[in-house]
């Protein structure tokens, strides 16, 4: 049988996407779970040790106002036992004494504020987005170090806890301030994140920093020794010089990190970079009700557009050729930016046309923002035989070395090599988010189970086994079910895949904000390697 | 020849006004200020300043014999004393003569007739005056009590109370219960002996819904006496004048005549000379009372000078030097060359009093002026001012801090321009009573001009409790401090709309606005929605205020509060926000709330002596167990050939002792550990 020849128990049967208010009623309850990680009892303990909860320390810290661009609130997001969304760290961008800075804060809530390896992964994602950003970098440490059960997967290698130190080195030389204020436990690595920083702050009776606490102390030689004795704040700060700054409590702790803020280099946003911002045609609010609620059904691109950048500002690049890929220069709140939204499948001709738009935009310095919503490159005898993949290969290729910032937002479907042309995290952009309906895989979950269940019939067939039709049509059930699942905006979310799930209507606002900041420095010049043509 | 000279014995915008007249009729001009009065402003107006070496404030700022020498000393003349005390001191005009100063104002015999209101109002009533028959009561003696004892009995309550010698509320009492009159009657004396030397009392029966109407005299030394027409200063809080205007407009032709008549036939009788002022009551049925007569300028003269288009003070100068009502040449541009009793009140002027007070209570604030700027000068518009930014406000001194004067085409445009004066005042630092004289010139009685000298009390009972003006303010400051980081609009980051991807539990912040403690948490429903949740106050229950419809105007913000709109001008200052709200001009200090105190706060830096200095210890004062207070000397070291005692930071029991007489210590060794008492 030939494989293409469609099969009665074949098809899938089609699904309906849970409808936008589910979805945003679900997206509501983790961000919640997010919020409160770490239970009432936690959070009561640590408030009656005198301490502010770390959402509290965050809002103390910055500018009165100020947005807190919040990154990757789900991750860890059904990982492991007791954890819950936000892995143990709270990690965004916000305005502290006019500047804008990187705050990764531990949640001493949740499991002592220990690193897991999602722990080490998102704080090791702040640095590095502090890094290319550069961003100052405002640690509020409260933790007791390494998950020690699970020392397999954030100790040793490359991308693991060793790295956060190394990062600390490399900003700092990089003039990248690096403050920590140490609000609670700072035991073994950790104590290296106030070691390895420019400047320390410490509360009094309340943040201590050790290499080993009292009870290894205790264990190793026998020595009694409370906390406070070993490595608090007056001990750092007169006898061991280890912290340079001493406070009676948090607010004070981050009253003088604020302080201390205040008198680095001003940064200011290129100012002329921006022009008016102007409300978009539409209100984003009005975006959920745009989405389709099936696979199958046109994404309007276009008017989603409409709902995001300033009203008057879209002005597209060759509409009228290799019009599945739109590329248009545009403003969003008045930041100027390169888009490149998908409507409909890649073929040749897109991909030429997104190559040369990418080429603009690095000749002019203007952001590229990809909108992803893509099944993949057209397929076939009539365009392999065109050289999609040699065209397909130079939009990869100007995407992977445009030194624009890119920001991507998958907005529908992430499939295959149209997650790669699109700017997906291999492709570095500068920040990555989901919108709560998004799907990332190889391919689409349907597409997946066709293919593997008609993989699996072939060889039963080759193998001269018995067809059972009944048992295909569960394993093709089973696929797709995996396939949808690890498709989850939340599944990739959780696992970092990504910067967050952010809301369609929140959409405008965050890539403003995320336009500000990558925006903030010229780009370095773009230098392309062969196109092979 | 030298110039003319005259010394201005006063301090503020008074003897900043009186310069400004004497140097257009080119006198040189004296100003004094009390070496314990920082609002020397007043100072830079005049050509000469003095400062009065006062060992205690005022104390030879206001000495009779010191300021008529002083007179002399400089070669002044004249001596113009403007209003208040100083206006009214028989020993003021007599020193004066007696060194052969002009005093601008009548002589010696008649201050002190009219310092005595008795006597006064019997001098009227002998001359069919209508008068309220008052009984005078000293009540120390037993006449005195007998009085209180009839007049309780017998008299027609309510009852007015008031210091004989006094004037400006001080000692005034209203009685309403013929049980009450002795207790308040001995309050009142008390006050009144204290403030002017004098307890005796003036009891009569108190008139309600009553108008203040009071005539200008002017009087030469001729026998010539006219009167200036009406002002009116019903709007009065503590029977101190706040809104002062002429003409009455409430007042019908024919009492306004007989008040005239009066005031005129009273004054040419006695052979007052100068300018004078006699006050009467008048009820809603026309009927009148004679009060008393000031024998000086008045604070409000002002608006009678915009009606008629003349300067009093001018006049002053006029007639003091022994000039005539006839031959008086009016110079200002208006009335320009027009004699005196052919004048006419023209259109309507309105005076506003801006004191430095609590705008609740009226108590008086003090404090420094950090900001202050006016409304810009137009058609009407005139201030009269004795402080600038940066001015020091005592407490010594008079409340008053300037006067906003408004002459337009009637009651109803003048109204309407002082407001939107009084709004456009920038003042920061000290509280002022516009936010209540703008409730006043807003309020019903005062638009149709019913209102009465109960009116301002009337007002001031619509108050809302402080706890709620201090939630309004509250949310006006926390709005304030959201948009103050807006000033850099041109980024993303600057909106100031705290836009969160996630949204956490507002946390806690706290505000204190005249001594209310408040704290809070915020939530934002929309743009400009939000709600303010109070927790509660020592027997209060925690309250939400729902603020929507937020609207900013440069630095004025509008929000409905629970449904009610109201405005804020909001500046920032130090500690906080500046708010001018609907009820009170005050500071609002923003804090972090407090947090919840440490569970262990026995530290060990507090328990544990260590040695500062490597050394010998020659000395242990206290053994293991033993109790010691924080502060006692636990054991002393010798190092550097310097003793250096160690004591205990916390009191509670020695645990540890760890070294003995003749021991060695190092640096930092640890020598002692006291265990604090349970607390």
């Amino acid at each position: 049988m030939h494989p293409q020849t469609p099969h009665p128990s074949d098809e899938p049967s089609p699904r309906q996407l849970p409808s936008y208010a589910e979805l945003l009623a679900l997206h509501e309850e983790l961000l919640h779970r997010a919020a409160v990680a770490g239970g009432t009892r936690a959070r009561d303990r640590h408030q009656e040790a005198g301490k502010l909860l770390v959402r509290d320390r965050i809002q103390t810290l910055l500018d009165v106002g100020s947005p807190f661009l919040e990154l990757s609130p789900f991750a860890g997001y059904n990982l492991y036992e007791g954890v819950e969304p936000s892995g143990g760290v709270v990690t965004g961008i916000g305005r502290v004494s006019g500047r804008l800075v990187m705050v990764v804060a531990n949640d001493a809530t949740v499991k002592g504020g220990s690193y897991f390896p999602i722990t080490v992964k998102k704080h090791l994602r702040a640095q590095q987005i502090a890094l290319e950003n550069r961003l100052p970098c405002l640690y509020l440490v409260d933790s007791g170090g390494a998950f020690l059960p699970m020392q397999d997967e954030v100790f040793p290698d490359r991308e693991h806890f060793g790295r956060i130190f190394f990062n600390q080195a490399q900003l700092s030389a990089q003039r990248i301030p690096q403050i920590a204020c140490v609000m609670g436990s700072c035991t073994a690595g950790g104590a290296y994140v106030p070691a390895m920083s420019d400047q320390v702050v410490m509360v009094e009776n309340q943040g201590t920093i050790f290499l080993g606490g009292p009870p290894l102390v205790k264990a190793a030689t026998g020595e009694e020794v409370s906390a406070e004795e070993l490595g608090g704040a007056t001990v750092h700060g007169t006898v061991s010089g280890v912290s340079d700054y001493t406070a009676p409590d948090d607010y004070a702790a981050l009253h003088t990190v604020r302080e201390l803020v205040s008198h680095f280099q001003h940064d200011s946003e290129r100012l002329s970079f921006r022009h008016e911002s102007i409300h978009p045609r539409f209100s984003p609010e009005l975006l959920p009700a745009l989405i389709p609620r099936e696979r199958k059904k046109k994404f309007p691109m276009r008017k989603v557009l409409d709902h995001i950048v300033d009203e008057g500002s879209f002005s597209e690049f060759k509409r009228d050729f290799g019009n599945t890929l739109i590329t248009a220069f545009a403003r969003i709140d008045g930041y100027p930016v390169g888009v490149i939204a998908n409507d409909g499948i890649l073929f040749s001709e897109s991909a030429l046309k997104g190559a040369h738009f990418i080429e603009l935009c690095c000749q002019r310095d203007i952001p590229l923002l990809f909108c992803q919503n893509i099944v993949g490159f057209m397929v076939g005898k009539e365009y392999e035989h065109g050289g999609i993949a040699k065209d397909g290969a130079k939009f990869v290729h100007a995407v992977a070395n445009a030194n624009v910032p890119k920001i991507t937002v998958i907005m529908g479907g992430s499939f295959g090599a149209g997650n790669y042309a699109m700017c997906g995290r291999a492709y570095d952009p500068r920040f990555l988010f989901l919108w709560p309906n998004a799907e990332t895989s190889v391919m689409g979950p349907e597409q997946a189970a066709k293919v593997l269940t008609d993989i699996k019939r072939e060889a039963l067939l080759r193998r001269k086994e018995q067809v059972n039709e009944e048992e295909l049509a569960q394993f093709s059930e089973e696929i797709l079910t995996q396939y949808e699942d690890q498709a989850d905006a939340y599944y990739s979310s959780a696992r970092l895949w990504d910067d967050g799930v952010i809301t369609p209507q929140q959409t405008r606002r965050v890539l403003a904000l995320t336009l500000a900041v990558t925006t903030r420095e010229e780009s370095k010049e773009t230098r392309f390697g062969v196109f092979r043509m | 020849m030298p110039k003319k000279r005259v010394l201005i014995a006063n301090r503020g915008e008074i003897a900043a006004r009186i310069a400004r007249t004497a140097h257009r009729l080119n006198i040189e001009t004296i100003g004094i200020v009390s070496a314990h009065d920082p609002a020397q402003d007043h100072l830079s107006s005049c050509t000469h300043q003095r400062i009065i070496p006062d060992r205690e404030p005022a104390e030879l700022f206001l000495s009779p014999e010191y300021l008529a020498e002083l007179a002399q000393r400089e070669g002044a003349s004249l001596l113009h004393p403007g209003y208040g005390f100083l206006s009214e001191s028989p020993l003021l005009a007599e020193a004066c003569e007696k060194t052969g100063t002009t005093f601008i104002g009548p002589n010696p015999a008649l201050l002190r007739l009219f310092g005595d209101k008795q006597k006064t109002k019997e001098r009227a009533e002998s001359r069919k005056i209508p008068v309220l028959t008052a009984t005078t009561v000293e009540m120390e003696t037993t006449a005195g009590q007998k009085a209180l004892h009839s007049l309780a009995k017998s008299a027609r309550f309510p009852l007015l109370v008031k210091a004989r010698a006094g004037g400006g509320g001080r000692g005034m009492r209203l009685v309403h219960n013929p049980t009450d009159l002795e207790e308040q009657c001995a309050s009142a004396a008390r006050e009144a002996e204290k403030f002017f030397l004098d307890g005796t009392l003036l009891i009569e029966p108190y008139l309600e819904k009553i108008k203040h109407i009071e005539v200008q005299i002017a009087a030469d030394r001729s026998g010539d006496t006219i009167h200036l027409f009406e002002r009116e200063c019903s709007a009065q809080r503590n029977y101190q004048k706040i809104l002062e205007e002429a003409p009455a407009n409430s007042i019908s032709e024919t009492v306004k005549e007989a008040l005239f008549r009066d005031a005129v036939h009273l004054l040419s009788e006695l052979s007052y000379s100068g300018l004078a002022t006699v006050e009467f009551l008048v009820t809603e049925a026309g009927e009148y009372f004679f009060t008393e007569v000031n024998p000086r300028l008045q604070v409000e003269h002002t608006v009678t000078e915009e009606v008629l288009g003349i300067d009093l003070v001018e006049l002053q100068f006029h007639l003091a030097e022994g000039g005539t009502l006839g031959d008086f040449e009016n110079q200002l541009g208006r009335s320009s060359g027009q004699p005196l009793t052919s004048l006419s009140p023209q259109g309507y002027a309105l005076q506003a009093r801006v004191n430095a007070e609590d705008a609740l209570s009226f108590q008086p604030d003090a404090g420094r002026v950090r900001d202050l700027s006016f409304p810009a000068a137009e058609e009407g518009f005139r201030l009269e001012t004795g402080i600038s930014a940066g001015s020091l406000i005592v407490p010594f001194f008079d409340s008053l801090l300037f006067k906003v004067i408004h002459h337009g085409r009637d009651r109803e445009e003048v109204t309407q321009k002082m407001e939107r004066h009084l709004l456009q005042i920038t003042l920061i630092g000290v509280e002022t009573n516009i936010p209540f004289l703008l409730r006043m010139l807003q309020s019903g009685a005062w638009c149709d001009g019913t209102h009465t000298t109960q009116h301002a009390a009337a007002v001031q009972r619509t108050t809302p409790p402080l706890h709620k003006i201090a939630q309004l303010h509250c949310c006006a400051s926390y709005l304030a401090q959201r948009s103050s980081v807006e000033e850099e609009k041109k980024s993303s980051w600057a909106r100031g709309d705290r836009f969160a991807v996630v949204q956490h539990e507002s946390s806690l912040r706290r505000a204190i606005i005249k001594g209310c403690d408040l704290t809070f948490s915020v939530d934002q429903h929309g743009p400009s929605s939000f709600s303010f949740t109070f927790l509660p106050l020592e027997g209060e229950e925690s309250a939400i205020l729902r603020v929507s419809g937020l609207q900013w105007c440069d630095d004025s913000v509008f929000f409905l509060a629970d449904g009610v709109g109201a405005s804020f001008r909001v500046s920032q200052v130090p500690e906080g926000w500046w708010v001018l709200g609907p009820y009170l001009a005050t500071k609002t200090v923003l804090l972090p709330p407090l947090l919840r105190e440490k569970n262990n706060t026995d530290s060990m830096t507090e328990r544990s002596l260590t040695s500062p200095l490597p050394g010998t210890v020659i000395e242990v004062r206290k053994k293991v167990g033993d109790l010691v207070k924080s502060g006692d000397t636990i054991l002393l070291l010798e190092s550097m050939k310097m003793e250096h005692p160690l004591e205990s930071k916390v009191s509670g029991t020695v645990q540890s002792l760890s070294v003995a007489t003749g021991d060695t210590v190092h640096a930092g060794e640890l020598l002692a550990v006291v265990a604090p008492e349970e607390r």
